[in-house]
């Protein structure tokens, strides 16, 4: 590799550490969005069957105004960062017991963390 | 980050009430005086005095749409109560990468009678899905065995068909009347499909098609649901294979299901809520108490509860229950499976393949695309495919389709749904005798309509419709 090449590597490196976002995998994780899509959309103030995921990564949980959460989640004590969305999409309804979110729970890791990569970038 | 919306106490009018999801947030603020007033400020609109409603209808899918349709036109001041922040109940239009596609019920037919009315009433016209006349049919051995069907074998194939059925006009001679030959429905319901199966000389072709067919009839492995039951769809889909199949999986509304759902609504016009759960029902014999789980308080002379055979436990009804419809509800009807849509890179052709005790027991073309197929597929459950991982669906797929590449994969979820518990309802064996007459029974001023107890095409579309508009028709009857 040449000294140019090693710079720039190095410079891709330092920018990806600066935006993580740009580490992951948006493609795979709008592929993943699927499983949301039918109650979900990505536009701000677009209510479906379920709330906009439009800013969601540190929003307070239950909190978008007008629209209509179950008890369980209005009630829920806790804002959505990468830790919090990847437990509750593993387990939705253990993680917040009582909420109406239809959703069995994404078992794979890596699955989980491409949807959080492209919820993320909604911001 | 934003902060929680305070709740607000006032400043809401009738329109705002009524309107459904935009209020909820702020609904666990009204008073049970609050409720009354706004959705009954004009106290001549009710026939039934002292009600806030004639009618309150529970449940907004195809049956409480209906029912709701029906009250208000038969001049009841009707509300209809939707739990979910969205109306269709077991039917569920979504977007695919662009292609229309049902997560639930889809399919109606002219076999159906009061689909086929609703979509003739409303000049709505159906389109096909590929698969259920498919170009190649082919059938897969549990040991993944392909054989895509010559005509000889096709026709072997109806004869088993046709031979698992040879007794359901004998049986079954008036199918939308269950009991009509009492001694043998009776005996036939207490036999499991399989077993019924089990006990024929049939091919193994014959063997492995039948018990795929019947699993995705009942949407969980063959042997949860009676032998009667498939006897019942047969008979329903013209007692005649291809009629039969056509009926299953042929026509689409055109549009989708909630142009139809829409047009029923719109004729009707009944006040429409969403987002607000029922807590209990209480008839006190004068009228009835409907109380959310917000707490508010909506009087009528009337309910119609149209909440699926599932979930109805988690309403507190007062007088209960009879006991049988609890006793099912907490057993579950078996419609536990799953549907799949599966995006598949390329042509992969107009093709139906069925395989018994595989993580699909079905798949077929829905549409064909350029360069892509969207595929749909049956499973009897999740424990036999976690449809969450596109690398499972796949692996289940290419058991059908060798090289089938999936982009993309869409379902929902109706089991662990809260408000529905599961897809569509079949009955268990022994159920006919057990609970058949007391999910006919009515209570007072509640009247039950849900198309998982409808007579004839129960656990369809057709069988909501019908199930509504004879629990709107029995209402209008108490207080006409």
């Amino acid at each position: 590799m040449t000294h140019h090449g090693k710079v720039l590597c190095l410079f891709f490196l330092a920018l990806g550490s600066l935006n993580s976002w740009a580490e992951c995998d948006v493609e795979a994780g709008k592929k993943q969005f699927n499983k949301c899509v039918a109650c979900h959309s990505v536009e701000p103030g677009v209510q479906l069957m379920g709330p906009s995921m439009h800013g969601l990564m540190g929003r307070e949980a239950g909190s978008m105004e007008g629209f209509p959460f179950s008890e369980a989640m209005a009630s829920a004590d806790f804002t959505w960062t990468e830790e919090t969305l990847d437990a509750f999409l593993e387990k939705p309804m253990q993680y917040v017991p009582g909420t109406v979110m239809p959703f069995g729970g994404i078992r794979k890791a890596e699955q989980r963390q491409a949807l959080i990569c492209y919820i993320k970038q909604l911001n | 980050m934003e902060k929680k919306p305070e709740p607000k106490t006032s400043g809401l009018n009738r329109r705002q009430f009524v309107g459904g999801a935009v209020l909820a947030t702020s609904a666990t603020a009204l008073s049970a005086a609050t409720t009354a007033q706004a959705a009954c400020g004009d106290a001549t609109g009710c026939k039934t005095p002292g009600c806030d409603y004639d009618v309150v209808v529970i449940g907004g899918g195809f049956a409480g749409v209906t029912a709701a349709r029906d009250s208000q036109k038969n001049g009841m001041k009707t509300l209809l109560l939707e739990a979910r922040n969205r109306l269709g109940g077991r039917t569920f239009a979504a977007d695919f990468e662009g292609v229309p596609i049902e997560l639930g019920g889809t399919w109606i037919h002219n076999t159906q009678p009061f689909a086929w009315a609703e979509s003739q009433r409303y000049g709505i016209d159906v389109v096909e899905t590929p698969g259920a006349v498919a170009d190649v049919m082919q059938v897969v051995t549990p040991d993944g065995t392909r054989s895509s069907l010559s005509l000889e074998q096709i026709t072997e194939l109806v004869m088993g068909w046709e031979a698992y059925c040879a007794m359901a006009r004998e049986i079954l001679p008036r199918p939308y009347d269950l009991l009509h030959n009492r001694d043998a429905a009776l005996k036939a319901e207490k036999i499991s499909a399989t077993d019924h199966l089990k006990s024929l000389q049939l091919t193994p072709l014959q063997q492995n098609f039948n018990r795929a067919m019947i699993s995705v009839i009942v949407n969980n492995h063959a042997r949860e649901m009676s032998y009667l039951e498939v006897l019942r769809f047969h008979l329903l889909g013209g007692g005649y294979f291809p009629t039969f199949m056509d009926s299953t999986t042929r026509f689409q509304i055109e549009g989708g299901t909630p142009r139809l759902l829409n047009s029923i609504l719109q004729d009707g016009e009944p006040d429409t809520r969403l987002a607000t759960p029922v807590k209990s029902i209480q008839d006190l014999g004068e009228k009835v108490v409907v109380t959310t789980s917000r707490g508010e308080k909506i009087t009528s002379g009337a309910v119609i509860s149209t909440v699926p055979m599932n979930t109805i436990n988690a309403i507190d009804f007062q007088p209960p229950l009879p006991q049988g419809v609890v006793d099912a509800g907490r057993e579950g009807h078996p419609g536990k499976g799953l549907k799949v849509y599966m995006k598949v890179e390329g042509d992969q052709g107009n093709f139906a393949s069925f395989g018994a005790g595989l993580p699909l027991t079905y798949a077929m073309t829905y549409k064909q695309g350029k360069d892509y197929t969207l595929v749909v597929g049956f499973s009897s459950g999740a424990d036999e495919l976690d449809a969450y991982d596109e690398e499972a669906v796949q692996v289940a797929l290419r058991q059908h389709l060798p090289d089938a590449k999936v982009v993309g994969v869409m379902h929902y979820d109706w089991v662990n749904d809260p408000y529905s518990r599961g897809t569509w309802a079949t009955y268990r064996t022994g159920w006919v005798e057990k609970y058949y007459e007391q999910f006919q029974q009515t209570s007072g001023r509640i009247f039950f309509g849900s198309g998982d107890h409808g007579e004839g095409w129960r656990g369809t579309i057709d069988s909501a419709i019908g199930a509504g508009s004879i629990a709107a028709r029995k209402a209008n009857d108490l207080l006409s």
